[in-house]
């Protein structure tokens, strides 16, 4: 699904997030967005999804401006997975992939096929018949990754994956597992578009990197482009050496030896820890 | 929800009403023999049977049906299982409606004994409608915004209610509190009628919006993603609210606990689906309504408690024990 | 000549035989059931019917206010006789459905409404004679009350102590017609029914006498003393001289069959001298 925004500008509780944002993704593509905390990451995500009303702008799916895309089969093409989700009925893990399940329009054996197929794809099968409240935040979330995964009904061209910090809650190996999961949907033709805060998980499973800084989209490209020191001196104020990976070559950020100062020699930095100490 | 469970759940409840309803049909003040119930006649007991015991076994499920269902409802609608109808205002309406008609109605009560229920419903509709406006804009109700809404109605009832207690007389002031406590004692086939639209709208109000409640307990937002009408359900919920509790409230009085303990019993049996949760709601609140009234006519017989003070005095300590032993099996 | 016409109406909707079973809602209606001989049909009483001690025993059909149809109905009564506060009126209605003949005795908490539901009784349970010597002895007993000494006095009824704030008797109240049966002032006159006061309000009324309930003074400490259930009303008469006046509930407001005996224990009370010397 090709998603495009054009003269997009985001207002939320009366300052502006985002202004003038204008940009086009296309199936098979793993955008992930960047920037500072209230750069306006999540809110450019709801206004793509669809939730979030934008001040000024339009956003259109294959070509079709999404608010002439009725609900039902909105959530037939797209769908969004938040950081977290509270649910305080006593719901069972498998009934809340379900709802994944009948969104995507499946019902009865169907649906309950889909849902067996995504929490095994997800990796959590063996919770299906245990209640949301007893599980951990991390297991919850790799859930309602299932409930994303039955949504996409087995068709990911022609679907969009939204994913707000989707990772937050994971141990680092499902964290990995949760990304590479999405990259393979994108190689087989869905559109992701995810907002994550850990840079190198980016470099690594993004093919575009959107950087929003100060309600401008500063920067638009692969993470090769995208990940420069200058760049993330400009946008985190953070020092950082960015190198390529010694086996594949993607980039890699080192944040530091000092972090909020110039870059320092190493030879220099062992002279002001003498002077300190 | 596996088919076997959903089938078998409505196996059980089919029985059980079955079974609640034979109990109430067949215990009260005055024997009824078998033959007086099926042959009918006009002895004071087959009299009794068709125009005090029918109607009120049916106003007995009415009642605690339409408690239990939006009970339900609005456990769906703020996503937590301790919501209650009397939430937004309908209740606190109700009871002002009543008190009014009771203090100021005098001369006009004798002529109708309609005026009461009436007055009554008007005073639920009127709060209810109140509350809804307070926190809808445009066409999104705004959910915080909604309870606080009830809590401020509900206060400003009670403040209304206050009023007209200091105003009243002694025997006014004791039907008021008689009426607070909620009883099936009025039933005829008038009262039972009367409440039947109201609950009948109300069902088909709620009758498709399980999915929806299911979606809406994750949030607003992930119900919005997965393509329900989020605004769509909360307006039916809420509609349903006001004329189902608006009308039995009326004709019954002010009876707590049913809309919070049979959502409650039915998930702790079938688990949180709406698809289940709410018929289940119905039945089991009907159910339990019924079953005591049963004790509220004969535990004293020939005089009869109140039906809100056996669902309180036996509700209450059941609701504890089962939280106590929820408490326990989460440690 | 309203009375005869009244009761010539209620008649007419009776059974001519005596009923042999009778239920009786209201204090005063039982009460006067007795009074008149027949309580030995009684097979079942309201809630305010506490006297005499043999009416405690008779099964109970609940509050008269609130009435069960089908208890009522359970206790295969041929007539059921209740006070003109019965209700609630889908209560009565199902009864008139049953086919059960209800009396509804005529309101008044005056001595002319009294003597009238003991004749509309009298005439319902066959005892048309008991009835008319009842009505004389009332009568008499009323005629035969100690006048009040002097002046008429101020009293004034407190009907509940409502924790602080007492609940006075105005006009149009049972409280008030006694007070008048007997010819004393109603230091409650300026409102209308039962009203909460506060205390700074009570010495505004400067009662010379307090009249209350027994089981207002039971519900507050039992103990006889203006001083401890009222504080503050010490600069008044009443409270200088600590007049205090304590009567059962049913047999002073009752404006039963017992009124004319409650008069005369009202006036003798109310012309006692004062209890403590005066300060």
């Amino acid at each position: 699904m090709t998603i495009t925004a054009r003269g997009l500008s985001i207002v939320r509780g009366g300052i502006n997030v985002i202004s003038d944002v204008r940009f086009s993704v296309s199936s098979g593509a793993f955008l992930v967005v960047l920037g500072r905390n209230g750069a306006g990451k999540s809110s450019l995500l709801h206004a793509l999804s669809g939730e979030l009303q934008p001040a000024s702008g339009e956003i259109a799916f294959d070509g079709v401006n999404i608010r002439q895309w009725s609900p039902v089969t909105l959530a037939m093409r797209r769908s969004f997975l938040a950081q977290q989700t509270d649910c305080r009925l006593p719901f069972l893990a498998g009934e809340i992939v379900h709802l994944g399940a009948e969104a995507a329009g499946q019902r009865g054996v169907g649906a309950r096929r889909l849902v067996a197929s995504a929490l095994e794809e997800a990796g959590v099968e063996h919770l299906a018949e245990r209640a949301m409240w007893q599980l951990s935040g991390g297991e919850q979330q790799r859930i309602h990754w299932a409930r994303i995964l039955a949504q996409v009904n087995g068709k990911p061209q022609g679907h969009c994956l939204f994913l707000d910090e989707p990772i937050s809650s994971l141990d680092i190996a499902h964290q990995h597992e949760l990304l590479q999961k999405a990259a393979n949907l994108a190689r087989r033709g869905a559109t992701i578009i995810a907002v994550l805060h850990d840079l190198n998980l980016a470099s690594r499973y993004a093919d575009q990197l959107m950087l929003l800084h100060e309600t401008r989209l500063l920067a638009l490209g692969p993470p090769s482009e995208v990940l420069t020191s200058a760049r993330l001196r400009e946008v985190f104020g953070i020092t950082t050496h960015v190198m390529p990976h010694p086996i594949d070559g993607t980039p890699l950020i080192l944040v530091g030896p000092t972090t909020f100062g110039t870059e320092i020699r190493t030879d220099s930095a062992q002279t002001a820890l003498q002077t300190l100490c | 929800m596996t088919l076997a469970k959903g089938s078998a759940f409505c196996v059980f409840l089919a029985i059980l009403s079955a079974v609640v309803a034979l109990i109430s049909l067949r215990t009260g003040a005055v024997p009824i023999s078998w033959r007086e119930m099926v042959g009918g006649g006009d002895s004071v007991g087959s009299m009794v049977f068709q125009t005090m015991r029918v109607p009120r076994l049916l106003l007995g499920f009415l009642c605690g049906g339409a408690l239990g269902l939006c009970g339900a409802a609005m456990q769906g609608l703020f996503r937590n299982p301790l919501a209650d109808p009397a939430l937004v205002g309908v209740s606190g309406g109700a009871a002002l409606g009543a008190v009014a008609a009771i203090v100021l109605g005098g001369p006009f009560l004798s002529h109708s004994i309609y005026i009461l229920p009436a007055a009554a419903f008007f005073g639920a509709l009127a709060a209810a409608i109140l509350v809804h406006v307070i926190a809808t804009r445009g066409v999104r109700v705004d959910v915080p915004t909604l309870l606080l809404a009830g809590i401020a109605i509900n206060a400003f009832a009670g403040a209304g209610i206050g009023w007209m207690i200091y105003g009243a007389t002694d025997s006014q002031l004791r039907d008021f509190t008689f009426w607070s406590l909620g009883s099936l004692a009025g039933a005829g086939w008038d009262a039972t009628l009367g409440c039947l639209p109201f609950v009948v709208v109300a069902a088909g109000l709620l009758a498709f919006r399980a999915r929806a409640l299911n979606a809406l307990a994750l949030g607003e937002s992930n119900a919005w993603h997965l393509g329900v009408s989020i605004e769509g359900v909360k307006h039916a919920v809420l509609a349903a609210t006001a004329f189902a509790v608006g009308a039995v409230t009326a004709f019954t009085g002010t009876i707590g606990f049913i809309g919070l303990v049979a959502p409650h019993l039915v998930r702790l049996a079938v688990g949180a689906d709406h698809r289940l949760v709410l018929p289940g709601s119905f039945i089991v609140g009907g159910c339990l309504l019924c079953a005591a009234d049963v004790i509220a006519r004969t535990a004293r017989a020939p005089a009869e408690i109140p039906v809100g003070i056996v669902v309180a005095s036996l509700g209450a300590p059941f609701f504890l024990g089962l939280l106590l032993r929820e408490k326990r099996a989460r440690a | 000549m309203r009375k005869i016409l009244c009761l010539l109406l209620l008649s007419t909707t009776l059974h001519a035989a005596t009923p042999l079973r009778v239920v009786t809602v209201g204090g005063a209606v039982t009460e006067t059931a007795f009074a008149l001989g027949s309580g030995d049909v009684l097979v079942g009483v309201d809630t305010s019917s506490t006297f005499p001690e043999m009416a405690r025993a008779l099964p109970q059909v609940g509050y008269q206010r609130a009435l069960s149809a089908e208890g009522i109905a359970s206790l295969r009564p041929d007539l059921v006789i209740v006070s003109a506060n019965a209700g609630p009126p889908t209560a009565l209605a199902h009864l008139a459905a049953l086919k059960i003949p209800v009396l509804r005795l005529v309101a008044g908490d005056s001595l002319d409404g009294a003597t009238t539901r003991v004749l509309q009784m009298g005439e319902a349970l066959g005892r048309e004679g008991e009835a008319t010597k009842l009505v004389e002895k009332i009568a008499s007993e009323v005629g035969a009350r100690v006048p009040l000494a002097a002046h008429s006095p101020r009293v004034l009824f407190v009907m509940s102590l409502g924790q602080g704030s007492p609940m006075v008797a105005g006009r149009e109240t049972a409280a008030a017609a006694m007070l008048e049966l007997v010819g004393a002032q109603n230091a409650g006159n300026a409102i209308q029914g039962y009203k909460q006061f506060s205390r700074e309000a009570l010495v505004l009324l400067d009662p010379e006498i307090v009249v209350t309930t027994s089981r207002t003074l039971a519900a507050n400490g039992g103990e006889a003393d203006l001083a401890k259930l009222l504080p503050g009303l010490e600069i008044t008469a009443a409270g200088r001289s600590g007049r205090l006046i304590v009567m059962d509930d049913l047999f002073l407001l009752g404006f039963g069959p017992r009124i004319g005996e409650a008069a005369q224990e009202l006036a003798t009370k109310l012309n006692e001298p004062s209890r403590r010397a005066e300060r």
